[in-house]
């Protein structure tokens, strides 16, 4: 083997060598339609290898754009990631409706349905609604409502932890703040829960009364599940 | 007397036979045996839950009146008259894991004590007791604190 042939080998061992242990990096551009930035950027970092001594990878975020620097396999990985949590989240509309006990001589339709439990249930001599509430969102929506009714007012505070399964199997987990108290008396906590539920599914909440002052509460809620 | 027989005969005590302080076999086997003596004072503490809660949930009649004069010796026949009532006092003896004068205030976070029915779970708040109860309807739960 000649000179020529030797320097030949070596300089494509070392060619070899060096593209080894430098990976090739590309840069790509990933617009997100539903994710939150920073929310994407915590679930691609694992696939990014920033401490790579040669060729660091890279991320950076603006607004919905996200922008990587990386291997292309990895990048082909981080595409894949993203289009699986890059969705509509489902949403969901809790309708809630605030009725009080011992408040009423005749029927109240507008409560026909758990009227008619809450006559087998218990013995309050009628029942009434206050006022309703509807609150649509989101896993991870707050929402916080002051509601009147009927020489009343009521606090009630939502939060929605989390939505799981599909369609009608849909489970939706709650917490519930809810607060009453007649006009212009201090507001009384009725209770404060984490109810989980099918959607379609009416929860009716009550609690005996702490002060006998106040008006027996119940709380009945129902989840509905929304197209998007 | 056997505790399977103390324990048929609870329900049918009287308040003095439940503290073991009457002269009669059951009172008498509540103070030899801790098991049904713990289920005796179980018995009391949903009884006195239960005529606190009855009494604020205002019945419509009667309650008051029947609690200020309790007959001497109860039948089990008076126990399945109000049947609603039964079902609570299930509901409690099932449910209660500790006394209700341990209860805090309404307004704190929601315990670790769970109960699910019907597809429905439901944490309690803390410090407080919840029953879950299906109802004829299948599409609506009651879920009551206490």
């Amino acid at each position: 083997m000649g000179t020529a042939a030797r320097w030949v080998m070596v300089v494509t061992a070392v060619a070899a060598w060096a593209c080894g242990s430098a990976p090739r990096l590309e840069t790509r551009t990933f617009e997100l339609r539903h994710l939150d930035g920073g929310m994407a950027s915590g679930i691609i970092a694992p696939y990014v290898y920033s401490d790579r001594p040669d060729a660091p990878g890279r991320i950076s975020v603006v607004a919905n754009v996200i922008t990587v620097r990386e291997t292309a396999d990895n990048l082909d990985r981080i595409a894949r990631v993203l289009a699986q949590f890059d969705r509509s989240q489902p949403s969901v509309r809790l309708t809630f409706k605030i009725i009080e006990a011992d408040g009423a001589t005749v029927r109240d339709t507008a409560i026909a349905d758990v009227e008619a439990v809450l006559r087998r249930m218990f013995r309050f001599t009628g029942y009434r609604l206050m006022t309703d509430a509807v609150v649509t969102g989101v896993a991870g929506t707050d929402a916080k409502q002051t509601l009147s009714g009927p020489g009343a007012q009521y606090l009630l505070e939502t939060r929605v932890h989390r939505l799981s399964g599909s369609g009608d199997s849909t489970m939706v987990e709650i917490r519930v703040r809810f607060v009453g108290s007649r006009t212009g008396s201090p507001g009384h906590a009725q209770f404060e829960t984490d109810v989980q539920l099918p959607v379609g599914k009416t929860a009716v909440l009550g609690s005996v009364r702490a002060d006998a002052r106040q008006p027996t509460l119940i709380l009945a809620v129902r989840p509905q599940l929304l197209e998007n | 007397m056997t505790c399977i027989e103390a324990r048929a005969a609870l329900v049918e005590a009287d308040p003095q036979e439940l503290h073991g302080a009457a002269d009669t076999p059951l009172a008498e086997h509540l103070r030899d045996c801790a098991d049904c003596r713990a289920a005796a004072e179980r018995i009391v503490l949903v009884e006195n839950a239960m005529g606190r809660r009855l009494a604020a949930l205002a019945p419509r009649r009667g309650l008051a009146r029947a609690r200020a004069t309790p007959p001497p010796k109860r039948r089990p026949w008076r126990w399945a008259v109000p049947l609603a009532a039964a079902a609570g006092v299930g509901a409690l003896l099932l449910l209660v894991p500790r006394p209700p004068e341990s209860r805090p205030a309404a307004d704190s976070r929601p315990s670790t004590l769970v109960r699910e029915a019907g597809g429905v779970s439901v944490r309690a708040p803390a410090g407080r007791n919840v029953a879950v109860f299906e109802t004829a309807d299948s599409g609506i739960v009651v879920i009551w604190f206490f």
